[in-house]
């Protein structure tokens, strides 16, 4: 049990988001949080990564764990990929340890960062701006600073929103070959219900404000409470590389 | 392109590193400006209307006893100051606008987006107008109230965007108040002014060298240095800041703070800068954009080439003015438009970047 | 000016609510102003608009002269000229009296409350007239005749259509022409004595405003400018500024005046300012001179080795005794040619023969 967070309750301002949520990730497994649009998951991955208030108490292996040290050793990478600007990929890297950049840039640490950028497919676009590359590029190279800080606990808001199907199996494989091999702890919010299916050990559901379910995907991803989360009727069917969903009209 | 391929990886990074050639082609960038620089502030130091010699104004500049008294006084107690004084606040502004850049996330904004400008020109104005003086250090009355002036509109600033949580937007709506409000306040002192303090005061707010001297020059030189020194361990965070609040966030900034201690430099730099040589415009807008086309957004080598691209625009306007009317006085803030604005252009139009 | 009939009218209106008798019905009389308009105005017009000049016209009117006077632009006096203002409301109660209808230069002129004084005629200095622009219109629809001088440009011509038209319109033709005379006269002498001379040294003016440790407005063919150029001076900012404006010091140094002028005036709180005119102590003002012998390299000018460094009354330019002015600029370029002539002599004639105070003060002086 790396990060459990109990009785976690969000609000802005006087409207609550979230209520009286229980999370519990665990070492090594990606957990998939999914719910409909505006319900909630972005502001619980910024309470966990201690960007955000919450009421509730968060620990991290049973001990109580302040926002502060949150910032220190999770990851968080923020949903919208759209902005911009004249810093180039290596540069973006390289922030992901902002504590270890002195004056001088270590060329191990360039060597290390360019290691990533190329296990993206990146390496040769190293030297350009962010606004010079796709936006899936641009998400591939934020996640690539979120892996940089080599932290123990990933969170990551809709990581794969902006990339084609190649990059999207790519990423999720990396996420999973990650966790396994680090023992690394990782939430994901995602749309797409077969990646969830068939990458998450975990799944989480948000609906109206509070957790509807939790558990392996099999448990979760039903159809019947699909209809009842998102209002769609969708087949959900088992193949050999997970769970499968296909929504296939809105009710 | 395999996450899996481990070969792959390796003989990327073996290969020559494109980031060590960015670098490199900084560094040059910086160090041409470097000598652009000690051209122009050698320039300066050799052009004046007593058309001296090289090698009497070299002499002069050395102290060497070759150099007639006169040759000394207009190098040592003249053209020095002012030099160094263009230097210095060309510096200062180039360095406050690029963190009012970097803080506001927004292209447009100088030193003066939150007013501080029109503070500084109201507190020179009220001096001007009725005549009150410092007791002991009376010539340091008008600059001590533009700086005093130029706080208070920081203050309020910061008083306005604090209850808001200090966003961008916040504090860009904060600031434009405050500057309406010390634009007006100004224009009132000026309505109540007789046309010779009228004239004082527009020339003041016009910004010129000619104020410059050895008493000044040391105050002004020593903000700057404070703060730079008070920057330089947030020079990462600014470069992260350009990812925008969220990813600064996420790579374990706490933004709102540092937006409030480099908006405090920032206050302090233009204050000092102002409230000497009054308010010289387009240097703290221009020489920013200008130096990120040279070096990009690193702000280990923004700041510094912002800084020669400030000094620069600051003494070539002095060479300019002084080659324009050798003996009048044009408001160096005149000039400063006419040389840093057709750069500007020529970044745009040449220039490959779509986003600033 | 549109129509006889409005203007009557007007002026019917306004006597029959005040029951004061209708202006007399003597004939109008014409005056040609600076401008070269004529216009048409009563004969011994009793309620005058005055918006400058107004030393000018105590010296043309005489003591009484502001019993006429029903509006002044106060701010342009006593604002401006605030020792002077304060030596004339000691010698004539009556001016602190007079309808304030604001300064042109500020904005704050009031069209309304000028009209509401009901003047027989307005005067205006020209540079008032091109900042009032359409307001000048409006009071000649109203039907107030407005007369423009121009003691500003300082050019003997204009000095004298000035003089002649107050005269005309004050009834004082005498008195004026016998100004015109004492001007002309005392001008041609000038001019004829420096012709004689054939130095031209090099001339130095600065506004001493701001205190030796800024440098402040010089002048080129206007004002001082204007004065130095005619005495036979070599104006160093000459080609330099346009009219007014700061020289570089370097120039200045590098120029080497042989004279140095210092324009000073009653500025109020201002403690490094050089200060003259009236009721002024010399030694205040060469205490406030002294600093700018000790600018940087000025221990090397000509100007301040020799001891020609001068302080000159700022409001002493721009009126007509600014005739002692130019006899005193003239002087110390040319000692030898007007070694019979004693500047401070003119001007005590001046205040003693025109004015309703006698000259006391500090109006120019030499820094010993």
């Amino acid at each position: 049990m790396s990060l459990s967070a109990e009785n976690l309750s969000i609000a802005h301002g006087a409207t609550t988001v979230l209520r009286d949520v229980n999370v519990q990730l665990r070492d090594g497994q990606i957990t998939g949080l999914i719910g409909p649009n505006g319900v909630g998951k972005s502001s619980l991955l910024k309470v966990l990564a201690g960007l955000a208030k919450g009421t509730g108490t968060v620990s991290h292996e049973g001990v109580a764990f302040s926002e502060a040290q949150r910032r220190e050793i999770v990851a968080y990478m923020p949903q919208d990929s759209s902005a911009g600007s004249s810093l180039t990929l290596t540069e973006v890297v390289l922030l992901g340890r902002l504590g270890s950049l002195g004056l001088r840039v270590a060329p191990a640490l360039v060597a290390e960062v360019e290691g990533v950028l190329s296990e993206f497919g990146l390496g040769a676009l190293s030297h350009r701006t962010l606004d010079a590359v796709s936006g899936g590029q641009r998400q591939l190279t934020y996640l690539a600073q979120a892996l940089f800080r080599e932290p123990r606990i990933l969170l990551l808001d809709e990581p794969t929103a902006a990339l084609d199907l190649r990059h999207q199996l790519l990423v999720f494989e990396t996420l999973r070959k990650l966790a396994r091999e680090k023992n690394i702890a990782i939430a994901v919010a995602v749309h797409d219900l077969s990646l969830a299916g068939q990458f998450c050990d975990q799944v989480m559901c948000l609906c109206h404000g509070t957790l509807d379910a939790s558990g392996t995907p099999q448990d979760v991803l039903t159809a019947d409470r699909l209809a009842r989360v998102y209002g769609i009727e969708a087949e959900v069917t088992q193949n050999k590389s997970g769970l499968r969903v296909a929504a296939l009209r809105a009710i | 392109m395999n996450a899996n391929d481990g070969a792959a990886t390796k003989e990327i990074v073996s290969a020559p590193s494109s980031y060590s050639r960015l670098t490199l082609r900084r560094i040059t960038a910086l160090s041409v400006g470097a000598c652009l620089l000690m051209a122009c502030v050698l320039g300066d130091i050799l052009t004046g209307p007593a058309l001296l010699s090289v090698g009497n104004t070299v002499a002069a500049l050395f102290g060497l006893e070759t150099a007639s008294s006169m040759t000394t006084v207009i190098v040592w107690d003249i053209r020095l100051p002012m030099t160094l004084m263009a230097l210095t606040v060309g510096a200062a502004l180039a360095v406050a606008g690029v963190i009012m850049q970097t803080i506001l996330g927004n292209p447009l904004a100088s030193p003066y987006t939150l007013g501080f400008s029109a503070a500084a020109g109201f507190g020179a104005a009220v001096v001007l107008l009725t005549g009150i003086s410092l007791p002991f250090l009376p010539w340091l009355t008008v600059p001590a109230a533009a700086f005093a002036a130029t706080l208070v509109s920081a203050a309020l600033v910061y008083g306005l965007s604090r209850a808001q949580g200090m966003t961008p937007e916040v504090m860009i709506l904060a600031g434009i108040a405050t500057l309406f409000l010390f634009q007006s306040l100004q224009s009132m002192v000026q309505y109540l002014a007789s046309p010779e303090v009228l004239q004082a005061i527009v020339f003041w707010l016009f910004g010129s060298l000619l104020k410059a001297s050895w008493d000044n020059l040391p105050v002004t030189a020593t903000i700057l240095v404070i703060c730079v020194a008070a920057i330089l361990p947030d020079i990462w965070r600014l470069t992260a800041l350009r990812m925008g609040d969220d990813r600064a966030a996420a790579v374990g900034i706490n933004v709102t703070r540092l937006r409030v201690r480099m908006f405090v430099i920032v206050a302090l730099l233009t204050a000092g800068a102002v409230a000497f040589v009054g308010t010289i415009g387009f240097v703290g807008l221009v020489a920013p954009h200008i130096a990120r086309g040279f070096v990009g957004e690193d702000q280990r080598f923004l700041l510094p080439m912002a800084s020669i691209v400030g000094g620069v625009i600051m003494t070539g306007s002095s060479i300019l003015s002084k080659v324009i009317s050798p003996g009048g006085v044009i408001p160096i803030g005149i000039v400063t438009a006419v040389l840093g604005v057709p750069f500007l252009f020529g970044l745009i139009v040449l220039g490959k970047r779509r986003h600033w | 000016m549109t129509s006889f009939i409005t203007r009557r009218l007007f002026g019917g209106l306004t006597a029959a609510a005040l029951m004061l008798p209708l202006p007399a019905l003597a004939e109008p009389i014409t005056v040609t102003d600076v401008l070269g308009r004529t216009v048409e105005l009563p004969a011994q017009p009793e309620r005058i608009l005055l918006g400058f000049y107004f030393e000018d016209t105590f010296a043309v009117g005489g003591p009484d002269v502001y019993d006429r006077v029903v509006g002044i632009s106060r701010e342009a006096w006593e604002g401006w000229r605030n020792l002077q203002w304060q030596a004339y409301v000691d010698a004539v109660p009556r001016i602190d009296e007079i309808a304030d209808v604001g300064e042109v230069d500020a904005g704050s002129f009031s069209l309304e409350a000028a009209i509401a004084t009901q003047p027989d005629v307005a005067i205006f200095a020209a540079w008032q007239h091109s900042v009032l622009g359409d307001a000048v219109t409006r009071m000649e629809d109203a039907g107030i005749p407005v007369v423009i001088l121009d003691y500003n440009a300082q050019e003997v011509e204009k000095h004298v259509t000035s003089t002649r038209a107050l005269g005309a319109i004050l009834g004082a033709e005498e008195r004026a022409q016998d100004l015109v005379d004492f001007y002309q006269g005392t001008y041609d002498d000038t001019v004829a004595r420096v012709a004689k001379s054939n130095a031209k040294p090099r001339v130095y003016v600065e506004l001493g405003r701001k205190g030796a440790t800024e440098t402040d407005n010089s002048y080129a063919g206007t004002m001082w400018g204007k004065l130095v150029d005619t005495a036979g001076g070599e104006n160093i900012a000459n080609g330099q500024i346009e009219k007014w404006g700061a020289l570089s010091p370097e120039y200045v140094l590098a120029q080497n005046p042989e004279v140095v002028f210092l324009a000073g005036s009653g500025w109020m709180s201002r403690d490094n300012a050089v200060i003259l005119g009236p009721n002024v102590d010399v030694a205040l003002t060469h205490e406030r001179m002294a600093p700018y012998a000790g600018r940087p390299g000025w221990d090397q000018l000509d100007a301040v080795k020799n001891g020609e460094m001068h302080g000159l009354y700022h409001g002493g330019a721009r009126t007509l005794y600014d005739i002692a002015f130019f006899q005193y600029i003239a002087k110390q370029l040319h000692p030898e040619q007007f070694e019979d002539v004693d500047p401070q002599a003119t001007l005590d004639g001046f205040f003693a023969e025109y004015m309703p105070i006698q000259f006391n003060g500090t109006y120019f002086t030499q820094l010993k």
